[in-house]
């Protein structure tokens, strides 16, 4: 399962109640959106398999904190597929949490969402009154969070607080939510589920209790799930085991999902897509291996400057000199000037867009699209 | 209650937070202090209370030197007609508070009324803190039977209900300010104490510690270098939070008959408007609730914003990360 | 569970020795015999003779360390003797005066907690937005201003002009709800403040934590979310914060006793310190020193039974 992904994945396979006709042309802004006229054949199927469910556009989140304006998102858009896996890796403080939390409304204060939109089925998440957004999440997008001691209440039991999502979304009575609880603990692969559903979450590791975090998230099959370093906390082999587990949902429900994580490797291993942040923007996206092979962003190129090999002790990104700059407090130009081995004089003046190159691939840097494109 | 949470409160603040003392710095370079009082300057309500509290001290300050007569026609009153009822109402030419029954301004009374409340305030302070910082710091520094010596102590004043070791205290040693701000700092030092303990014990653990005393620096040296400073937080808010529930117990204790008779105390002058209202004189009231109020108000907000400016993770309770 | 309630009584005991202690050091040394004994005869009788007969007769001429047994012993056998201006015993008048006490208190003190509550969940819900500011800065207020005041003007306006209450007086059954309606309002109005400024950080600080998030991201509504996790959670630095304000409430009971004339054991205490009246002073304090130790006996009950993670023994 770990290894190579299945390219004839049935595209609707075992797809979420009540999915609509979605978007094909995600470029497009207007509201008045309808599924395109019929294509050939092989051509639809593509076209298909590329309509996103999860479709994030120019995104920004800013913390307004006393010290300052913190624009720990500012414009991030990416596009995530049905059953496709986007890898979302950065430093420490780019603001990867922010980006997940402002997709779900969750960005606690001093946060807010600035502009952007967050496009799920034909709705703007971002948009929608609260009542609204609160029906949609669990049951459309959800949230794994980054870590697995605190995500979950000290207070009650782990069947309990998994069955708190089948409350929400299913008509399944008490009784009923036990025992699913209960199956979905055992899907996630915890030993003994109908006691574990009883243990109170001080009892478990932190593996166990990972997992039990991931039950709650996927307990009713969302579209789309936003995996805040899922494994970070774990130790390796649980990590692979998490990751197989994700991606085994995934094959069987369509789900699309953010992963994000510093590990390269398991981005390599389980992302379709990758996304590369800086800083609060995206510098780099486009198709894992095309990135990973032939990076065209400087900041890529260092962290992929040692990829690790697989199985490695230390899997983390390599560190790069330099430090983040202070998201309140960013320099005119290129963010990643200040590190930037290639920086010159015209990165400085102001901040490179962010270039389609083809092949799926966008850039933003200056040298990789060419001055002529500015 | 209005005997007010000294030191309670950041007891158990101390409890719903994770129990450790932040001593981490946020940012290289500055030193927290200059930090939190960088944060503190630009608090605006803070810096509003602040000037209030200015204006009450200096005010305070004038009026017990003896300047504008204010001390004069706050206690002085004509000894021949004693029996003559001499009030005069709010509103009064010359009088804007009114009289009360020596014909002594209320607004003059009032006013030295801030001098009592900051000398019982401050000379309260003044005991509770080292009182705390040497139980705490002998407790938390020498451990073993030492601290629980010191903890058995602190359970004990703290089971018995502090007011009434006050009351019986003013009441066994005789009334004066000293005895009252002696009765509060008896009362009031464990709070404090505790969360000195906890830096203290806290810090004879800690790496640099130790790694201090392996290069031969003295007890003295570590504590006035490393950990006092992590303490000095929870004392400046302690000493506001005192202040105010000083303040407000003076009243209680002039309601009982424990505050001094014949000073210009706002405790006295509330306690005898209980009796002048019913005769629709009210100035003994208004006079000093109105300057308690502000100055207590003002106090309370400056308290606040000053443990949010030293301790910002407490402010919105979410840890801001850099 | 019993036996958890055997140890911690075991371990107070200590604690019991120290406040009997503190009572001899604060009565009995600090010149309280005395004075104690001046108090207690008529001036024209205090002539040496006298103040050594009356020194003999309560034992104050005894060795320190046999005095001090005596407070211990009074105090475990809670008995005290007869009250020097009454005459009346001890025990039968704390009997006598803790139901009216009791009246005032409880039902004060628990609509306080739940309103401060109820407040304290509006600001965190609705935080930095008008509802907790308000809130806040009637808090503020609320603290700022001496409570005899408010217990002053209360009853003024409310019972004197208005007229929708007696002024003061007390009677024995149900009846006394009328009298105590007064106090009982003045009570949650003076010392809410205190409590919602403390609640709401509480909630606050739950409200930041990631499993609030996660149980939002599950879909539920936030109002749910309150209940169910971020106020049982909280509940704990609540239940600590209530039983550091259990000593407080005497001085309100001791305030609201006098002032509206109900026959209080605050009122009772009072009349004793006023009056040198040593033994009831003593009864009184361990009484509610008592009262205090046990409050914080069932508050362990109550952690263990809110928080799995806490283990009674
Ligand atoms: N509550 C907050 N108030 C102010 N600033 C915040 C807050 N939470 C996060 N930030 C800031 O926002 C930026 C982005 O934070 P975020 O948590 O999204 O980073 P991240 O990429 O998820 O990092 P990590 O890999 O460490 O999880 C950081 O610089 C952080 O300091
Ligand atoms: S724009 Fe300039 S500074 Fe920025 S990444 Fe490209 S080369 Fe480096
Ligand atoms: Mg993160």
């Amino acid at each position: 399962m770990t290894g190579e992904r299945d390219p004839a994945r049935p595209p609707g396979g075992g797809a979420p109640t009540g999915a609509v006709p979605r978007p094909a042309a995600p470029a497009a802004t207007g509201d008045a959106r309808r599924p395109l006229p019929a294509r050939p054949a092989g051509l639809a199927a593509a076209l298909a398999a590329e309509a996103p469910v999860l479709d994030v556009r120019n995104l920004a989140a800013w913390y307004f904190t006393d010290e300052g304006t913190v624009k720990a998102v500012d414009g991030v858009g990416f596009k995530i597929g049905k059953g496709k896996t986007l890898g979302l890796v950065g430093e420490s403080g780019c603001g990867k949490t922010a980006t997940g939390l402002a997709v779900l409304g969750l960005l606690p204060p001093p946060g807010r969402v600035v502009r952007g939109e967050a496009v799920l089925g034909r709705r703007d998440l971002l948009r929608m009154p609260e009542q609204d957004l609160a029906a949609m999440r669990g049951r459309d997008v959800s949230m794994i969070f980054q870590e697995p001691m605190s995500a979950l209440d000290p207070l009650m039991t782990t069947g309990a607080q998994i069955a708190e999502c089948l409350e929400m979304h299913t008509d399944l009575d008490r009784r009923q939510r036990a025992e699913k609880a209960v199956e979905l603990l055992a899907s996630v692969g915890v030993p003994e589920p109908a006691l574990r559903a009883k243990a109170w979450p001080h009892e478990l590791s932190g593996g166990m209790r990972q997992r039990v975090v991931i039950a709650m998230a996927l307990a009713c099959d969302p579209k789309v799930v936003i995996a805040d370093e899922p494994t970070t906390a774990l130790d390796v082999t649980v990590q692979a085991q998490i990751l197989d587990l994700i991606e085994d949902t995934q094959e069987r429900t369509g789900m699309g999902v953010v992963l994000v994580t510093h590990d390269l490797a398991a981005v390599a291993q389980a992302a379709d897509e990758v996304a590369v942040m800086y800083a609060g923007v995206l510098v780099e996206t486009g198709p894992v291996k095309d990135v990973f092979s032939r990076p065209a962003h400087p900041y890529t190129k260092a962290l992929l400057g040692s990829i690790p090999v697989v199985g490695q002790a230390d899997r983390q990104l390599v560190t790069i000199p330099g430090r983040v700059p202070n998201l309140a407090r960013l320099p005119s130009g290129c963010r990643f000037a200040d590190r930037c081995p290639l920086a010159e004089g015209a990165c400085r003046v102001a901040e490179p867009d962010f270039i389609d190159v083809g092949a799926g691939r966008k850039v933003r840097c200056i040298l990789a699209t060419g001055r002529a494109a500015r | 209650m209005s005997g007010g949470n000294m030191g309670g409160m950041s007891a158990t603040r101390r409890k719903t937070g994770d129990g450790t003392v932040e001593n981490r710095r946020r940012d290289r370079g500055t030193s927290p202090f200059r930090l939190s009082m960088r944060r503190l300057a630009r608090d605006r309500s803070a810096m509003v209370a602040a000037a209030i509290i200015t204006a009450f001290i200096a005010t305070a300050l004038v009026a017990g030197s003896g300047a504008f007569g204010i001390k004069a026609a706050a206690t002085e009153f004509d000894e021949n007609s004693l029996d003559t009822m001499r009030y005069l109402p709010v509103g009064t030419e010359g009088h804007i508070l009114g009289t009360d029954g020596f014909g002594r301004d209320v607004l003059a009374r009032s006013i030295m009324g801030i001098r009592t409340a900051l000398y019982l305030g401050y000379l309260a302070g003044l005991m509770t803190v080292p009182i705390a910082l040497l139980f705490g710091a002998v407790a938390g520094w020498y451990g073993g039977l030492v601290d629980d010596a010191v903890t058995w102590l602190m359970s004990v004043v703290v089971a018995v209900p502090g007011i009434l070791l006050i009351m019986s205290l003013i009441q066994i040693v005789g009334k004066s300010f000293t005895t009252m701000a002696f009765a509060f700092a008896v009362t009031g030092w464990v709070g404090l104490a505790r969360v000195v303990r906890g830096a203290f014990l806290q810090a004879r653990e800690s790496e640099y510690v130790l790694a201090a005393r392996a290069l031969g620096a003295g007890d003295a040296r570590i504590v006035f270098r490393h950990v006092l400073p992590n303490v000095f937080h929870f004392v400046t808010v302690n000493f506001v939070l005192q202040f105010v529930g000083v303040v407000k117990s003076e009243v209680f204790l002039a309601f009982v008959g424990l505050t001094l008779v014949g000073e210009a105390t706002w405790g006295s002058m509330i306690d005898s408007a209980r009796s002048e209202v019913s005769s629709g004189r009210w100035q003994n009231l208004i006079g000093p609730t109105l300057f308690m109020g502000i100055f207590l108000m003002a106090m309370t907000v400056f308290g606040d914003s000053l443990r949010d400016a030293l301790d910002p993770k407490l402010k919105n309770s979410e840890e801001v990360r850099s | 569970m019993l036996h958890y309630l055997a140890r911690r009584i075991v371990s107070t005991l200590p604690i019991l020795l120290g406040v009997a202690l503190v009572f001899f050091l604060v009565f009995n040394l600090v010149g309280g015999s005395e004075r104690f004994l001046y108090n207690i005869l008529p001036p024209k009788g205090r002539t040496p003779e006298t103040i050594n007969q009356y020194r003999e007769a309560y034992g104050l001429d005894r060795p320190v360390i046999v005095q001090f047994l005596d407070t211990v012993g009074d105090m475990v056998t809670f008995d005290f003797g007869r009250s020097e201006s009454t005459r009346q015993k001890v025990s039968y008048l704390i009997a006598r005066y803790v139901p009216a006490s009791a009246a005032l208190a409880v039902p004060a003190f628990a609509v306080e907690i739940a309103l401060a509550l109820a407040l304290a969940m509006l600001c965190a819900r609705t935080r930095g937005r008008w509802p907790d500011r308000l809130v806040g800065v009637l808090s503020v207020a609320g603290m700022s201003l001496p409570m005899l005041a408010l217990v002053i003007i209360g009853q003024r306006f409310l019972a004197f002009e208005a007229g929708l209450f007696p002024i003061s007086g007390w009677t024995r059954g149900l009846g006394a709800v009328r009298y105590l309606a007064l106090p009982w309002l003045l009570w949650v109005t003076v010392t809410v403040g205190y409590d919602v400024r403390f609640f709401r950080t509480a909630l606050v600080e739950e409200q930041g934590k990631e499993y609030v998030r996660a149980a939002l991201a599950k879909g539920m509504p936030r109002r749910l979310v309150m209940r169910r996790h971020v106020l049982r959670n909280a509940l704990v630095p609540i239940l600590t914060y209530v039983v550091i304000q259990v000593p407080f409430l005497l001085t309100g009971s001791m305030l609201l006793e006098r002032f509206f004339s109900i026959p209080g054991i605050g009122e009772l205490l009072v009349q004793a310190i006023l009056s040198y009246d040593l033994p009831v002073m003593k009864a009184t304090v361990t009484f509610y020193t008592l009262f205090f130790i046990g409050f914080s006996v069932v508050t362990d009950l109550l952690y263990a039974a809110v928080d799995p993670r806490v283990r009674l023994g």
